[in-house]
């Protein structure tokens, strides 16, 4: 019994970080009704670069920011020039992109910084790029790293680290944030309209490209966030960790209730939790199938997810 | 003075055109009307004036601007708002909170919010009955006053009225033609509406344009074309 507490305890961290990417997969499919599949890829990007920024000197509080900021405009710009062309395209079209999207940047990443798994502190690989960033960064005299709290709290049977404690709390606050964002803030309540019916809220004056860049800014900096706290945990990033942990947030995302912002949090939570508690009792093996024989039952009896709301279609 | 002036717009989907060279003007003050039956191109009209779907060629000017290009958030932010076919309200959020999206392009104070509040519940005492319940729950006539309303609360000073009478009880329809002339009298707002319950639309409108496959086919006052021959074999049953 004990053990099994203790598991629960243990999958907190890692069904953290999928809610954490969750989030972005539910955002977009919410006003696009498109899964986003190069987000995963996202997390990756992310968790490179601030591992760089963190190397190059920046403290990394300013290297997180600095993440957020320039992933999340990237992704602004690759749905203006990958997406948006083919709005009213079908939902084909924009999926086919995703994938191949996905692929360009895992092998792109693998290309330019080696497909082996680097760890903090990495210095970047060879070349005129490095060399330039590194006349303007001259090599730290310290690298300020993020410090996840090693301490515990030991219950006698139970044992719970403080670090994974603290990627929990970090993750509800960003879900309960990211829910009042949605409800109070102006940008908020158009992402909001638009995902409940896309007409009614252009026809109430919601600017559309500039609300569908907001949701995609906010998808990747959580994913950039995501990135930072399982590097950290790794202790290592490698090209293809957006991936799995990708497909598994994809999962938790649909488990959740797909464009049910809290749904995100649980079905992340659900699926960490799944995981660990397969290692626990010697079933490591199905580790990774978990995610999805868990999403094919729940769809089976529910297909709208564990927050979604089913909704019938008036016709 | 004319408010909104539409010259030769031409919209294409795909291969299919939905409406050629359709020319008619909107003067303020005034309730004019599309009537035609299903498929003449009044939605199409409707939908193009809010930049939802874009012209393949043609000019449209609201107040002396050119609206053809503009996105569909600055056109309301002109001025120019739709209450669109299906009512399209927003279905999980509160009959309040679909009020109050309405105002999202104006930026305007919690005051002013509640003062249009007031009007708009002045004009369709039932939303305030129904203030906290989910948009979804409403019958489709209160659904069509909820859609009205929240038009309203953008302040237009063109409403657009896209089949208010679609799919709602007679009785409802008459009450909402009623609000709707109510509106024009007091309030002087100009209503450009789509109709396809033709003889209720031509007993409110002061001026009416015909369509017929894409094309105005006949124009004038709605009075006269209310007696029109032609027409009454059409559209008005006799």
């Amino acid at each position: 019994m004990f053990d099994f507490i203790q598991y629960l305890f243990d999958g907190l961290a890692v069904g953290s970080v999928y809610a954490l990417i969750a989030l972005g997969y539910s955002m977009v499919f919410g006003v696009l009704q498109l899964v986003n599949f190069a987000h995963g890829e996202l997390f990756m990007v992310g968790a490179y670069f601030v591992m760089y920024a963190i190397s190059l000197g920046l403290p990394w509080p300013l290297a997180l920011a600095f993440g957020m900021c320039s992933v999340g405009f990237f992704a602004v710009i690759m749905e203006r020039l990958c997406y948006k062309p083919l709005r009213g395209a079908g939902k084909l079209a924009p999926l086919i992109t995703a994938v191949g999207l996905s692929l360009l940047l895992q092998n792109l990443v693998q290309a330019i910084l080696g497909p082996n798994p680097q760890s903090y502190p990495a210095s970047l690989p060879e070349g005129y790029f490095s060399n330039a960033l590194k006349s303007i960064f001259p090599s730290p005299e310290q690298i300020q790293l993020p410090q996840l709290p090693e301490g515990l709290f030991d219950w006698g049977e139970i044992v719970v680290r403080h670090r994974d404690l603290l990627i929990f709390i970090v993750a509800v606050a960003v879900t309960l944030g990211l829910e009042l964002f949605l409800r109070k803030s102006r940008p908020g309540r158009g992402i909001r309209a638009l995902a409940l019916q896309p007409n009614a809220a252009k026809l109430v004056g919601v600017p559309f490209d500039f609300t569908i860049s907001i949701t995609f800014f906010i998808g990747a900096a959580l994913a950039v966030l995501a990135g930072l706290l399982q590097g950290m945990a790794d202790n290592q990033v490698t090209p293809y960790m957006g991936i799995s942990s990708g497909l598994k947030a994809f999962a938790a995302a649909v488990l959740g209730g797909i464009g049910v912002i809290p749904g995100a949090l649980v079905g992340g939570l659900v699926l960490g939790i799944a995981e660990r508690l397969l290692v626990g009792y010697d079933l490591s093996t199905y580790k990774d199938g978990a995610a999805f024989f868990i999403l094919i039952i729940v769809l089976l009896l529910r297909p709208q997810g564990l927050l979604g709301k089913a909704r019938m279609v008036k016709v | 003075m004319s408010l909104l002036k539409v010259e030769n717009l031409t919209v294409r989907y795909g291969a299919i055109e939905a409406l050629r060279n359709v020319s008619f003007e909107v003067n303020e003050g005034e309730i004019v009307t599309f009537v035609g039956s299903n498929g003449a191109g009044k939605t199409t009209t409707m939908r193009t004036l809010s930049g939802i779907v874009r012209a393949a060629s043609g000019r449209m000017q609201f107040k002396g601007t050119a609206i053809e290009s503009l996105p569909s958030h600055q056109v309301v932010k002109l001025g120019l708002v739709q209450s669109p076919e299906g009512r399209l309200v927003f279905p999980d959020l509160s009959v309040r909170e679909n009020l109050l999206l309405g105002a999202f392009a104006r930026r305007a104070s919690h005051a002013e919010l509640n003062r249009e509040l007031e009007n708009v519940f002045e004009l369709f005492p039932r939303l305030q009955e129904r203030l906290k319940q989910d948009a979804h729950t409403l019958s489709g006539g209160e659904q069509q006053m909820l859609a009205i309303g929240r038009a309203l609360m953008a302040k237009p000073s063109l409403l657009l009225l896209d089949e208010p009478s679609l799919g709602i009880a007679p009785l409802l329809v008459q009450q909402i033609f009623q609000k709707i002339v109510e509106l024009n009298k007091k309030e002087g707002m100009t209503v450009l509406l789509a109709e396809q319950n033709a003889r209720m639309a031509l007993k409110i409108a002061h001026r009416a344009y015909v369509l017929e496959v894409g094309e105005i086919v006949q124009q004038g006052d709605a009075q006269v074309l209310l007696k029109d021959e032609r027409l009454q074999k059409a559209y008005l049953g006799g």
